[in-house]
């Protein structure tokens, strides 16, 4: 592909927007003290560090309830998105505009607003401090975006090939599985990817919901952020992105395996 | 498999596509559907298969009504005009999937896969992607495949259109010569005029979702019911005339007739007209094209009736000449004028 000087503009912003504060939150974590106006931080610490790894917050405890609820969150919104969109791009029946709009309706509502009113539902269903709460109020924020992404991956797979493999004897279940979930896949992982990163960075709603008993990375991280203990935060800041970004990897590598063995069945 | 198709409708939300057809197949028949593009020869095959639910009508094979049998329960099979072969699957996996759906083992799937390769002239090409192949080689393998799920009735839709003129000879004698070998009953369908007459047993002839005639290549090329079915097969000249008292008359012929009286057109083709006997139908030469294999005449008869008549071999003809052409008309063809026109 040539390259287009806009492409490098792009670049730019990028690295300016992310790489950048990125890299001043990683130095931040290891810094005891950077008066202004040093470039650099006059000297550094591993105090973050031995915090993060052995403080009040068991990190290895966190990271598998914030990963697991996210993971739980990320494959039931990618379901519940593939079957909405399946539905609505592949059947015709009456209400369909209106299942593929009301999907967004969440979105219109503020976060914070929708989690106390919510709130109120759950307790009355007796979900309400209760992982199953937290599990739900979390799918609601990032069902939308997982429909969207299953939406645009549906329609451009179509069911040509799943009606050409019934023809050839597939039961529906079969053919789905055999020839569209391979076209699909892309568009799975990028919708787990999307339900993941809602569900991990979910704070308030969490917080309401959980009511103090669902333990999350963002949970432990905020305080910190509002504490003002700057390195403090820095160091949580990195490990959830780290984190984040370890759980992303993981998801490219399954979609790299499972094309390979698709290569080969 | 017998094929009965009674009544059928089946519409979109665009509107209706096919009124009411109906249908009957013999076992072991090859049926051609001809049609313009957009009259409903897909959408047919679609409703035999199950893909697309009818509004009204009965489909049975063997007797045994499917009208409303699941589409991978009816055992038959099409082939896609864009073939649909499984883009994550390699050739031989495509070939075998129809097997393995039926649970056969995976060794014995593959073997068989190979055979059938073998059998389309695409053997060697096992491991390829679909996407690494060319729209021929596409169609053979869709063809494979097909054959794999051993059809009770096989529906080509235009399965040969991605071919050059060669491979479209080879594959239909090697269709022609499978059908006999798997005992299968086929629908092909095609806009080539040529090869539905050369294949198959019989044609129907398809007009906006209804079938207007269905009989014999013979029959339906020198017997139209109208001239839109006349018209379909080309080349179709109309002389007007009269019918008077038991005879047609038009500028040099006349014969007798059973029709009732009225303006008629009569149909011909150009193998009516015969330059080589000294006849009382003068005609004057237009132009000559030479096409390799034969030259194109366009001939004016004196009644401004302009004729496409075709010449192997050298022709010793001028542009300008005037000839005394003869007609001959064996099997008449009489289309009634309506008075409104
Ligand atoms: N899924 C669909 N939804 C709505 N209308 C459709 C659909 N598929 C086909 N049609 C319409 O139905 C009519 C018949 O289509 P069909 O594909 O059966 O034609 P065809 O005879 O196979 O044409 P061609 O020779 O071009 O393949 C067309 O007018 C087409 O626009
Ligand atoms: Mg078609």
């Amino acid at each position: 592909m040539k390259k287009h000087p806009l492409m490098k503009l792009v670049l730019v912003i990028a690295l300016g927007l992310i790489v950048l504060p990125m890299a001043v939150v990683l130095l931040w974590s290891v810094t005891r003290r950077w008066p202004w106006p040093l470039l650099l931080p006059e000297s550094y610490t591993l105090r973050t560090v031995r915090e993060l790894l052995t403080g009040s917050a068991s990190l290895p405890k966190l990271l598998l309830s914030s990963i697991g609820l996210a993971l739980t969150v990320a494959v039931l919104g990618t379901i519940i998105a593939m079957m909405t969109a399946r539905a609505t791009e592949l059947h015709e029946f009456r209400g369909k505009t209106l299942v593929r709009h009301g999907a967004f309706l969440p979105l219109l509502v503020p976060g914070t607003v929708f989690a106390m009113g919510i709130q109120l539902t759950l307790i009355r269903l007796g979900l309400s401090d209760t992982i199953a709460g937290v599990i739900l109020v979390h799918l609601i924020a990032a069902v939308p975006y997982c429909i969207t992404i299953m939406t645009d991956m549906t329609a451009a797979v179509g069911n040509k090939l799943e009606q050409q493999a019934m023809v050839l004897g597939a039961a529906p279940a079969r053919a789905f599985f055999e020839v569209t979930l391979p076209g699909l896949l892309p568009g799975v992982l990028s919708s787990m990817s999307m339900g993941f990163i809602l569900s991990y960075s979910q704070y308030f709603s969490t917080l309401i919901i959980g009511g103090g008993r669902v333990k999350t990375m963002a949970l432990v991280l905020v305080p910190y952020i509002q504490s003002g203990d700057r390195a403090l935060a820095s160091v949580y800041s990195v490990a959830f992105v780290a984190s984040a970004l370890l759980v992303f990897f993981v998801f490219e590598g399954l979609l790299h395996a499972l094309q390979k063995r698709g290569d080969r069945i | 498999m017998k094929l009965e198709i009674e009544n059928l409708s089946v519409a979109y939300d665009t509107g209706a596509v096919l009124h009411g057809l109906s249908l009957q197949m013999e076992e072991g028949e090859f049926l051609s559907i001809l049609g313009p593009s957009g009259c409903g020869k897909t959408t047919l095959m679609k409703a035999i298969a199950g893909i697309v639910p009818v509004q009204g009508g009965h489909i049975y094979l063997d007797g045994q009504e499917i009208t409303a049998l699941p589409i991978h329960k009816r055992g038959t099979v099409v082939v896609f005009q864009d073939m649909r072969l499984f883009p994550h699957k390699t050739v031989a996996e495509n070939v075998a999937f129809p097997l393995k759906m039926q649970g056969v083992a995976k060794g014995e799937r593959l073997r068989r896969a190979r055979e059938l390769l073998q059998t389309v002239q695409m053997g060697g090409y096992e491991n390829r992607r679909p996407s690494e192949l060319s729209g021929g080689q596409q169609q053979r393998v869709a063809l494979a495949r097909a054959l794999a799920a051993k059809p009770r009735l096989l529906l080509l839709d235009e399965a040969f259109s991605a071919l050059d003129e060669n491979l479209r000879e080879e594959m239909r004698n090697l269709v022609l010569q499978l059908k006999e070998e798997f005992q299968m009953t086929v629908i092909l369908v095609t806009h080539d005029r040529e090869e539905a007459l050369s294949m198959s047993d019989r044609i129907a002839l398809m007009f906006e979702g209804r079938l207007i005639q269905c009989g014999t290549p013979w029959q339906v090329y020198t017997q139209p019911v109208s001239r839109q079915a006349a018209d379909y097969f080309g080349n179709c000249v109309y002389l007007p005339g009269t019918v008077e008292q038991g005879m047609f008359t038009a500028p040099g012929i006349r014969f007798p007739t059973e029709k009732a009286e009225g303006n008629y057109e009569l149909l011909l083709r150009p193998d009516c007209l015969s330059i080589l006997d000294a006849g009382d139908y003068p005609v004057t030469v237009e132009t000559i094209s030479f096409r390799g294999s034969d030259t194109v005449v366009h001939l004016r008869g004196t009644d401004g009736v302009l004729w496409k008549k075709a010449f192997t071999g050298k022709v010793n003809l001028q542009v300008g000449d005037t000839l005394r052409a003869a007609l001959t008309i064996e099997n008449p063809v009489l289309f009634e004028v309506s008075s409104a026109q």
